[in-house]
C-alpha cells in the first residue's frame, strides 16, 4: 500500500513542484500511454466484433443427429467413479508404504554391514583396494578388544571345564586357581 | 441399453422446462440417464461452441468438430467437477478439440492450403464499388485471414477474449494458464493482429 496516495496534500505538493520543471505543465498533462493503448485495443475489439466471421448455419437435423449418436453411447452415470480423489489416493498410499518397507530393509542391511559388531565389521576399515589399514587407531583399538574378549572367553571356557571335571587334575592345571580359602 | 425409441419419446417433452433448468440440474438429469436434458445443454451452448470452433479452425469439418465436442462432453460428464462453470468446462473441451484438429492440419499443411484458398478468392474488395454488405463480408474475410496468421496461442486468446467475450479468468481456466499469461498473450496477440490488419489495408 502506497502511503503517499493516502495523503492528498503531499501528492498535491509533489505535483506542483514537478509542474514547474516539466515543459507540459503537470502530471495530468502527460500523454497517458496506457489510455492510448487501451483505446487502440478498444478500437480493435470493436472492429473484430463488428465484422466477426460468422459460422455457417448448422444443418437442420444436426441436433437430432447428435442426440441419436449420444443415444448409442452408454449412460454417463454407468462410468461414474464414486470419488476420483480417493481413487487417485490409493496408489499413492500403497506406493508410499512399499517405499517405506524397501527403505527400512535397505537401512537395516546397510546398518548391519557398517556397524562395528556386524557382519561387515571386518570390511569397515578396508580401503578401496580391499586392504586394511592396520595403523589406524580404530583398528588397533578393535584388535585389542578382540584379544581381550578371546582371552576372557578362553579363561572362562577352561575354568568351566576344570570345575566340572571329576578327576583330580586341578593341581596340574596352570589355569586353575583355588579360591575356596579366600 | 439406450435406444432411439426412448430418445424419440423424450423429445416430446416441452422445451421450456429444459430452458428454465440451470446447467447443474440438466447435468444431474444427464447423469441419471435422461438424454433430453443433454439436448437442453446443446441448445444453450451449441451455437457458441460452433462459433468458437469456426473462429479457431475454419469451416472445414465444422459439424464433425461440434459433434465431437458434445460427444466428449457427454462421456466426460461424470468427471465434471463443479468448481468451474459448465460453460468454461465445455469451452475447454472445444479448445482441446480445436487444437487436435489444428495439429492434424499442421501435419498436412498442403491440404489445408487447398481447402482454404478457393474461399479466399470468392470475396470481393469493397474498394471496387461494392455495397455495405459486401464490405462487411470483405472485412470478415480480412479478419479470418489475419487470425490465420497468428500462432495457436495468440489466436486462442483473441477468439476467446475478444470475439467470444469470455472473461479473462475463465479463459485462463480454459487454457489452463495463469491470468497473467492470458493478459500478456492477449497484449502481444492484439499487437500482431493489428499489424496484420493494417498490412491488409484496414485503418483502425
Amino acid at each position: 500500500m502506497n502511503r503517499d496516495n493516502q495523503n492528498p496534500k503531499k501528492n498535491e505538493s509533489i505535483s506542483n513542484r514537478n509542474s514547474e520543471s516539466l515543459p507540459f505543465g503537470s502530471f495530468e498533462d502527460l500523454p497517458d500511454l496506457a489510455k492510448t493503448t487501451h483505446q487502440d485495443d478498444r478500437d480493435l475489439v470493436t472492429f473484430l466484433r463488428q465484422y466477426r466471421p460468422e459460422p455457417p448455419p448448422e444443418p437442420a437435423n444436426f441436433e437430432a443427429n447428435l442426440i441419436r449418436v449420444i443415444a448409442q453411447e452408454p449412460t454417463p452415470a454407468s462410468t461414474v467413479v464414486n470419488n476420483p480423489k480417493k481413487a487417485k489416493r490409493w496408489p499413492r498410499i500403497i506406493g508410499a508404504i512399499a517405499a517405506g518397507v524397501v527403505g527400512a530393509g535397505l537401512g537395516h542391511t546397510f546398518g548391519a554391514l557398517t556397524s562395528p559388531s556386524g557382519m561387515g565389521a571386518q570390511f569397515a576399515d578396508a580401503d578401496s583396494d580391499g586392504n586394511f589399514d592396520s595403523n589406524s587407531g580404530a583398528n588397533v583399538g578393535r584388535e585389542t578388544e578382540l584379544e581381550t574378549f578371546l582371552e576372557n572367553s578362553w579363561d572362562g571356557a577352561i575354568a568351566q571345564t576344570t570345575s566340572t571335571d571329576t578327576s583330580d587334575s586341578s593341581d596340574f592345571s596352570p589355569f586353575y586357581w583355588d579360591t575356596s580359602g579366600m | 441399453m439406450p435406444n432411439s425409441g426412448k430418445v424419440t419419446s423424450e423429445k416430446g417433452e416441452p422445451h421450456m422446462a429444459l430452458e428454465m433448468a440451470d446447467d447443474l440440474t440438466l447435468i444431474d438429469q444427464c447423469l441419471a440417464g435422461k438424454r433430453s436434458a443433454f439436448a437442453g445443454l446443446y441448445r444453450r451452448y451449441g451455437q457458441r461452441v460452433r462459433s468458437t470452433l469456426y473462429q479457431l479452425c475454419g469451416e472445414t469439418g465444422l459439424d464433425d468438430l461440434v459433434q465431437e465436442v458434445f460427444l466428449r462432453a457427454w462421456r466426460g460428464l461424470p468427471k465434471f467437477r463443479r468448481s468451474a462453470s459448465f460453460s468454461t468446462w465445455l469451452y475447454r473441451i472445444a479448445w482441446n478439440v480445436a487444437m487436435d484438429r489444428r495439429k492434424k492440419f499442421a501435419r498436412d499443411r498442403q491440404r489445408e492450403q487447398t481447402v482454404s484458398d478457393p474461399l479466399d478468392a470468392t470475396l470481393p474488395d469493397p474498394s471496387q464499388g461494392a455495397s455495405g454488405q459486401w464490405s462487411a463480408l470483405h472485412y470478415q474475410d480480412v479478419i479470418r485471414k489475419a487470425l490465420g496468421t497468428l500462432s495457436d496461442g495468440a489466436r486462442s486468446v483473441i477468439v476467446l477474449c475478444d470475439l467470444e467475450d469470455i472473461p479473462q479468468k475463465d479463459v485462463a481456466q480454459i487454457l489452463n494458464v495463469p491470468v497473467g499469461t492470458v493478459k500478456s498473450r492477449l497484449f502481444s496477440a492484439r499487437a500482431a493482429l493489428r499489424k496484420e490488419l493494417e498490412r491488409q489495408g484496414v485503418e483502425l
